[in-house]
């Protein structure tokens, strides 16, 4: 995985619990250099060791920890410089969630060794759909349940979500199914 | 707007042409417009038409947009032939760059810009109002677009990184002088607590033989108070010898860094203390650098450098045994290796070695440390302190290594000289049995540039020229008891041919007057005392190539 991802692991673990925490973290994770570029290329290994840790040392859950990630990711992926392609992704929930594959794809042909996931949209109304992702990794999806949260927020809307677990595809690909309503907070979307 | 006909477009549905063809216009280009032959606007692709409602059919062209580039008038025809350029347009209103071409439909007489917005990054992407969906997926620039977002997140993480880099430095900075400041202080404490150990031993001993000398007079014993007041007298020397090596530690004397010549430094410090070793110590010097091996250093500091390692190394090996020095030349960036701030030149090693005994680990730790001895006799483990200082003010580094076989191996570096340019750099062989005179004549020559070999021996000279060493010029005192000046020159010049010699001599020109006629070099007689100039002078006077018809 890119090392975006385990900066946003070393940040948010310092914003809720400090830079103390951090280090047992990376003691227990054997990290030894903690200085993640963000374009350069980690074992996934690494990461999961780092998630490991921080459940071991906060008593959390591994599925609460990656759904507090996904949140996070959302507003850490603005103050990191994304702001502007959070913006150019969709004027409004849906859309974005429909652009969500195609802005992945176009990550993925830039890097080689970016193994994104896939994600689609169906069923789609005035103010529900549903998010299909599909994936290699397993055991991610509450990184997305927390990136949906994280996008209510940023649009300003209250969510009611589901999580469906479907059986793996033939060559071993994760599929989940996020229901998502939605009903504005304010007014609708962004200008 | 985008459901007009395209123009050029004919009724006849579905396929290549129609409503169909439309659609896949509008779906492959949605930023497309045409243009009529009176240059206004007769469609417009669905999203331009939904992100820049100004564009809209009747709207004049020249209105909308100004061409930037290429140098086009507004004309149809103008536009009509320009199919082959690469078009940027800027949209009046909005600001909006749009970069593609113009391409002539000829069934409606329409020009049709196909192309869309120019856009940079991500930023100029939303001030504009667009998004990435706005372009088909078949489009890379939204790609491109990306890779630029991403080029801007390492810029940010290689600043970010290079702060904490700069943050880093500065706190080992910080630490790197808290540590001397401990250092400092822990050797002023060590300092301290050697001064007074040595000083409370000697003082101890002044009282003593004081108290002793004083009891001896009262009792009428002249002759055993003086021997006390004599003690007292040494005990008082050796405080004062304190306090000069004290000296040597603490005060940054001055230096004057130039370029020395090792060996020739090492054979004089071989004459010099040989009769201070004992003559059960040999001294070897070897050199793997015939042509010569001149560093830059203080040539004072490295007497006595050499004079310390040559009488430590005697008493370590309880005055039997050999001395073996020995110098090579180091490859550019060795130095580096050491601390020495050469950059690329060269380092000249000199290795000083010995047979004693050798240092054990805590020893060999703490050897240069100030007030460190192992030895048991009063010394005031000064010695190699001292020495560590000469070296470091001269511009060297000095370590203590591992031995092959036992002893004791210093390894003393200096930058080499730069080589000279080949004129200057005359090789002078100096012979005098005077040690002050011989001195001061290599001093001055080495001073003026010259490579300089001293010898305080004649016969040893001689053995020299007659191992294969030469030089251009030899410069020898008249009067030596073992062997005479000008004989010595006779029996060098039947080795190695004709030799120019400057005699120096404070008799008159007698000596010379008497030599047998069968020298072959020319000669200058110089007659003492003499400057360094007039020295100088002889010598290049008998370098000077011979006037031509003479």
């Amino acid at each position: 995985m890119y090392g975006l991802l385990n900066r946003a692991i070393k940040e948010m673990t310092i914003e809720s619990h400090g830079p103390a925490l951090w280090r047992r973290i990376c003691e227990l994770a054997d990290v030894v250099d903690d200085d993640f570029a963000s374009m350069q290329q980690y074992p996934d290994s690494l990461t999961y060791r780092l998630v490991g840790a921080f459940c071991a040392e906060t008593g959390l859950a591994t599925e609460e920890v990656l759904e507090r990630f996904g949140e996070f990711w959302i507003r850490h992926t603005g103050a990191r410089g994304y702001e502007e392609l959070l913006d150019v992704s969709g004027r409004t929930l849906p859309q974005l969630l429909g652009n969500l594959d195609n802005l992945h794809a176009r990550l993925a042909l830039s890097f080689p060794d970016l193994v994104p996931p896939m994600f689609s949209v169906s069923d789609e109304t005035d103010s529900s759909l549903s998010l299909h992702y599909h994936s290699h990794r397993d055991g991610l999806g509450p990184v997305v349940l927390g990136v949906l949260k994280g996008l209510g927020d940023r649009f300003a809307l209250d969510l009611e979500l589901r999580r469906n677990v479907l059986p793996p595809a033939l060559d071993g690909r994760v599929h989940e199914v996020f229901e998502v309503k939605w009903r504005a907070r304010n007014v609708e979307s962004r200008p | 707007m985008s459901s007009s006909r395209l123009p050029g477009v004919s009724d006849r549905g579905g396929g290549v042409t129609g409503p169909g063809f439309e659609a896949l216009v509008d779906a492959l280009f949605p930023f497309h417009f045409a243009v009529a032959d009176d240059l206004r606007v007769q469609r417009a692709g669905p999203t331009l038409a939904a992100r820049f409602p100004a564009v809209r059919a009747g709207a004049r062209l020249g209105d909308l947009f100004e061409i930037e580039r290429p140098a086009l008038p507004l004309d149809h025809a103008a536009l009509r032939g320009a199919g082959k350029s690469l078009v940027v347009l800027r949209l009046r209103q909005e600001g909006v760059r749009f970069r593609g071409q113009f391409l002539w439909v000829e069934e409606s007489s329409s020009v049709v810009f196909f192309g869309g917005p120019w856009i940079s990054d991500l930023g100029t992407m939303v001030a504009a109002g667009l998004e990435l969906a706005d372009f088909p997926p078949h489009d890379p620039r939204g790609d491109l677009l990306l890779q630029a977002q991403v080029r801007k997140t390492m810029q940010l993480d290689l600043a970010e990184r290079q702060r904490r880099i700069e943050q880093a430095e500065e706190q080992k900075a910080e630490l790197q002088r808290h540590l001397d400041q401990v250092r400092k202080t822990e050797v002023a404490a060590q300092v301290a607590g050697g001064l007074a150990h040595n000083f409370n031993n000697l003082l101890t001993l002044m009282h003593g033989h004081a108290e002793l000398a004083a009891a001896r007079l009262r009792a009428g014993d002249a002759e055993g108070a003086l021997q006390r007041i004599r003690l007292c007298q040494v005990a008082n020397e050796d405080a004062a010898a304190l306090i000069r090596q004290l000296r040597n530690l603490s005060v940054d004397r001055a230096v004057e860094v130039r370029p020395v010549d090792l060996h020739q430094a090492l054979e004089r410090t071989r004459s010099l203390v040989q009769p201070m070793l004992g003559s059960e110590v040999v001294w070897e010097i070897e050199s793997a650098l015939p042509g010569g091996a001149t560093a830059l250093c203080d040539p004072n500091a490295l007497g006595e450098v050499l004079v310390n390692l040559a009488i430590n190394a005697a008493e370590a090996m309880s005055r039997r045994g050999r001395i073996h020095t020995s110098l090579h030349l180091e490859e550019p960036g060795h130095g580096a290796t050491f601390g020495l701030p050469i950059g690329e030149g060269r380092v000249l090693c000199l290795r000083f070695a010995d047979t004693g005994p050798g240092f054990g680990p805590e020893p060999r730790a703490r050897a240069f440390e100030p007030f460190f001895t192992t030895k048991r006799d009063g010394h005031s483990g000064l010695g190699l302190a001292t020495v560590e200082r000469l070296v470091t003010l001269s511009g060297g580094l000095i370590r203590l290594v591992d031995a092959r076989g036992a002893g004791a191996c210093f390894e003393v570096r200096f930058p080499a000289a730069q080589e000279e340019p080949e004129a200057r750099r005359r090789r002078v062989m100096v012979v005098d049995d005077e040690p002050a005179v011989l001195d001061l004549v290599t001093d001055l020559l080495a001073g003026a540039g010259y490579s300089v070999e001293s010898f305080s021996d004649p016969l040893e000279a001689l053995r020299a020229w007659e191992s294969g060493r030469r030089f251009d010029v030899i410069v020898s005192d008249v009067r030596m008891p073992r062997l005479e000046g000008p004989e010595m020159v006779r029996r060098i010049e039947a080795v190695g041919g004709a030799v120019p010699t400057v005699f120096i001599s404070g008799f008159a020109g007698g000596a010379l007057e008497s030599e047998a006629p069968t020298s072959a070099g020319p000669r200058v007689l110089l007659g003492k005392p003499f400057s360094g100039a007039r020295l100088r002078n002889s010598i290049e006077s008998l370098l000077l190539p011979a006037p031509s018809g003479n």
